[in-house]
């Protein structure tokens, strides 16, 4: 026993090592990868899974690890969460200053919390509220007797992330009153192969469902609207104004920084996005197993429509300005506020990131067994959203003059600027009898987001994930897993030190709707899954 | 054990024995060994199966069986399109734009035989889609497609074979008239079709005859799209008639060639503008396509299929392969 304990001790502590000095080296994470697959293994071990068997959603974690899977395996997964999403707004001493003064906004120090989960139907109506978030999930795995091939097909979410703030109070309506950030993995047409003794190789092939959908109200507190309120005040009395109105006209309706002036709705979509999953597991010894796995990234062109909806004082304001010779002169310059609703088809170019991730299983002990994972994400590949639109829309006239290039005629650019993650995993399971195994794991998660472009519509910073769950043996043929993470993220955004939710520069209309207010946000996500596999 | 019991040991006794009562050698016998069986191989059963592997429209399973079918297709379509632009009140240009689309289609067709004369099938197409001249692509899913397929009359030898069909398409597939038209492609029509028509086919060994007539009825659309600066509102995309006719020929037990022509003609569209009503053009589409049905093991047959389209609206070449779906695995131990 002592003798064969020492190497591997020497392979702990070593991976120990060298955790810490990546670690140290400043690592960065992710967004929501992993979250919503909905192992229980997986999830109970902090995702630590790329050298062990997952069952079916190998095809996900590590398709080599599908020769596993003997005979004919069927399993169905149901999947459950609840995200509590959060965040404060707090005003600065001077805050209004930036704004002509005006510091009667609503929002300042005031919070959002929603936990309404929204899921994206295709064709029944795209972004839905649910009362609970519940996926049922399945796959298939078919080994041919005597066969090294193992196929497969698997169900599952590589991505999803939906909320709904939806109400014409809450604060968080200008960065996401709903979104929807979604891929279903449809059909994984996969395949393992036992290469020898002690090595396997797997690809699967996914077709997935991308979707991409928001809803949310626009704003501008800033200078320029703080100087149109002004103007508004001052030359709107009785008597000016009729002397002024044919030469200039700011008096059509009342705009001001805190006054919501538009509402868009994007939904976005691509039926058949395809990838692939590469994975090797070595497994030179029954107390030692490494694997590695590349996600491949995925180069989607999303299209779908959008509606813009605009208030009655947008509408007033811009069409009374373009009455008098003032707008008409500036007229190429300024929106035309003659319509309250614009519509049309929109698309977005969008990469979805490639990952690739490493990890090594140990069996210490006879009854102790520790998985140890690092893991890539290429989010540099989320620099820009640009969205584009088929026709000139009101707001983006006005947008492009003031948005520092993030707007164009036809075009919204979010400025992402996201970067690559590395993030760490570690897992251990005990076998209490030879039928029930109980599973502990953690992941740390830093941000793919950096400081400066963090904001409300995606509030994902550093993040701890915490698993528990356990697997059971019912019989020869059946086993059932249960899991469940705590993922729990939390940022502060000083006022001024994000141009993606709170700068005051006059050039910052796209898009900065708390400019100079402070803002924590925190997400907690409570995931539960079960899964029941036998064979057929 | 009672006369009942007695009864039923005298039945068993006899259905054993009565194999020993047939075995005694007879001339009738002697013929009937020599005569064709069913599972023999020859040439005007290969030559149906490859027709029902090239022309699976054409014919039906029986009751109970499921077939699953891979296909992969490509198509090319080359064209210039003239388009107005109205760039000011009353301005317009016009520019030629031309495209060269690349399709590639995996369809996976699923049929099931409801009765022995009713087959219910469907189609779903998983579209890439490439234009090398504009430089764009979409993958997406396509129209799918189901259908129903009823033989009123059983089929007799020396006699033609028909079968009545229905199908409806969906428009699953990203509709032309939900994009923009400059920067985005479509994988689907944009709209619901039902359809029917007749298909018949007649052996004449070791050839088998076939053709079709059909119509179809395209459901109008309500959109909002702007094109060449203008918002088109409602499409009417006008029905159309198709026909087809061709036949199959097998050279060998393992290998046949099959040549179809089809023609379909696509009544005018209806563009219902926000400012006007425009009529579109009639489109006339007609295909040669000749197909190679290879037979790689008993039961497996797989076909290629190249083709060319004679008229301007017709893709320029097609090209495809199919085969049976048999995952053995998959079927009961």
């Amino acid at each position: 026993m002592t003798t064969r304990n020492s190497p591997q001790v020497w392979a702990i502590s070593g991976f120990c090592w060298l955790a810490a000095g990546l670690y140290a080296g400043g690592a960065q994470a992710q967004l929501a990868n992993d979250l919503t697959i909905g192992n229980p293994k997986a999830m109970a071990m902090g995702n630590a899974v790329t050298a062990d068997s997952t069952g079916i959603d190998a095809v996900h974690y590590n398709p080599a690890a599908l020769t596993k899977l003997k005979g004919r395996q069927s399993t169905i997964k149901l999947l459950s969460g609840v995200m509590d999403i959060r965040a404060k707004f707090k005003s600065t001493p001077n805050y209004g200053d930036n704004a002509m003064g005006y510091d009667d906004d609503p929002v300042k120090d005031t919070s959002t919390r929603t936990l309404t989960p929204v899921m994206y139907l295709p064709g029944m109506g795209g972004m839905t509220e649910l009362p609970v978030l519940m996926a049922p999930l399945a796959g298939v795995s078919i080994n041919p007797p005597g066969s090294k091939f193992t196929f497969a097909t698997n169900i599952y979410a590589p991505m999803a992330l939906g909320y709904s703030r939806d109400s014409d109070d809450d604060a968080g309506r200008y960065q996401g009153r709903e979104v929807a950030l979604q891929r279903i993995t449809y059909f994984s047409p996969s395949v393992g192969y036992q290469a020898n003794d002690t090595l396997a190789l797997g690809l699967s092939v996914g077709f997935s469902h991308q979707a991409m959908a928001l809803n949310q109200d626009f704003r501008n507190p800033g200078m320029l609207t703080g100087v149109v309120r002004m103007l508004n005040e001052a030359l709107c009395q009785d008597g000016i104004g009729d002397v002024l109105g044919p030469l200039i006209n700011v008096c059509g309706a009342k705009i001001g920084p805190y006054d919501t002036l538009a509402n868009m709705d994007l939904d976005l979509q691509q039926s058949l996005s395809p990838t692939y999953n590469l994975g090797v597991l070595w497994e030179p010894s029954d107390w030692f197993a490494w694997g590695a796995t590349y996600q491949s990234e995925a180069r989607m062109h999303l299209q779908g429509k959008y509606r813009m909806n605009y208030t009655k004082e947008w509408q007033g304001f811009w069409s009374g300005l373009q009455s008098s010779v003032f707008g008409q002169v500036l007229s190429p310059l300024f929106p035309y506020g003659n319509v309250s609703e614009e519509s049309g088809s929109a698309s977005l170019n969008m990469v979805l990131p490639d990952n690739f991730s490493t990890g090594i299983k140990l069996r210490p002990f006879e009854k102790w067994q520790f998985n140890f994972d690092a893991k890539w994400s290429d989010y540099s590949d989320w620099n820009k959203f640009e969205i584009e639109f088929d026709r000139e829309l009101d707001l983006l006239r006005i947008a492009k003059i003031f948005g520092n290039g993030n707007a164009t005629d036809h075009s919204i650019i979010l400025d992402r600027g996201y970067q690559d993650t590395w993030s760490f995993a570690v897992g251990a399971q005990y076998d209490v009898t030879d039928r029930l195994a109980l599973r502990a794991g953690y992941e740390y998660r830093p941000s793919a987001i950096p400081k400066d472009k963090a904001d409300v519509l995606v509030p994902i910073g550093d993040a701890n994930l915490y698993g528990l769950g356990f697997g059971y043996r019912w019989d020869k043929d059946t086993t059932v897993d249960f899991g469940v993470n705590y993922f729990v993220s939390k940022q502060s955004i000083p006022a001024g030190t994000s141009c993606n939710v709170n700068c005051t520069g006059i050039d910052n209309l796209v898009y900065n709707p708390y400019a100079d207010l402070d803002i924590k946000t925190t997400v907690k996500a409570y995931i539960m899954a079960f899964s029941y596999t036998t064979t057929f | 054990m009672g006369i009942k019991g007695l009864a039923c040991v005298a039945m068993l006794t006899l259905a054993v024995s009565v194999p020993a009562w047939s075995e005694e050698p007879s001339v009738d016998d002697a013929r009937e060994a020599l005569s064709k069986k069913d599972d023999d191989a020859d040439s005007s059963k290969a030559l149906a199966e490859v027709f029902q592997a090239a022309e699976k429209s054409y014919t039906l399973l029986k009751q109970g069986e499921r077939t699953l079918t891979y296909g992969f297709d490509y198509s090319l379509l080359r064209d210039t399109q003239i388009t107005t632009y109205r760039t000011g009140n009353n301005v317009y240009s016009v520019i030629g734009e031309s495209e060269a689309q690349h399709t590639f289609t995996n369809s996976f067709t699923f049929d099931y035989g409801v009765w022995d004369n009713l087959t219910f099938s469907m189609r779903i197409p998983l579209v890439a889609k490439y234009d090398t001249e504009r430089d764009l692509n979409v993958y997406s899913l396509g129209d799918l497609s189901a259908s129903l397929r009823w033989q009123p009359w059983a089929s007799h030898r020396g006699k033609p074979v028909t079968t009545l069909y229905g199908t409806l398409g969906l428009p699953t597939g990203t509709s032309p008239y939900e994009i923009n038209p400059q920067n985005d492609l479509s994988t689907g029509n944009g709209f619901y079709s039902i359809g029917g028509g007749v298909n018949v086919s007649y052996v004449i060994d070791p050839v088998v005859l076939f053709g079709s007539v059909g119509y179809t009825y395209n459901v109008p659309a309500n959109v909002d799209q702007v094109r060449g600066g203008r918002q088109l509102e409602k499409v009417d995309p006008g029905s159309s008639m198709s026909m087809s006719m061709g036949f199959a020929y097998a050279l060998s037990y393992d290998v046949s060639l099959s040549t179809s022509y089809q023609m379909s003609q696509t009544f005018k569209p209806t563009y219902t503008f926000s400012d006007a009503t425009l009529e579109g053009n009639e489109q006339t589409s007609a295909l040669m396509n000749f197909s190679l049905g290879l037979r790689t093991s008993p039961n497996y047959i797989v076909n290629i299929n190249a083709g060319f389209g004679m008229t301007e609206d017709s893709p320029d070449v097609l090209l495809g392969v199919s085969m049976p779906l048999d995952i053995q695995g998959l079927k009961a131990q």
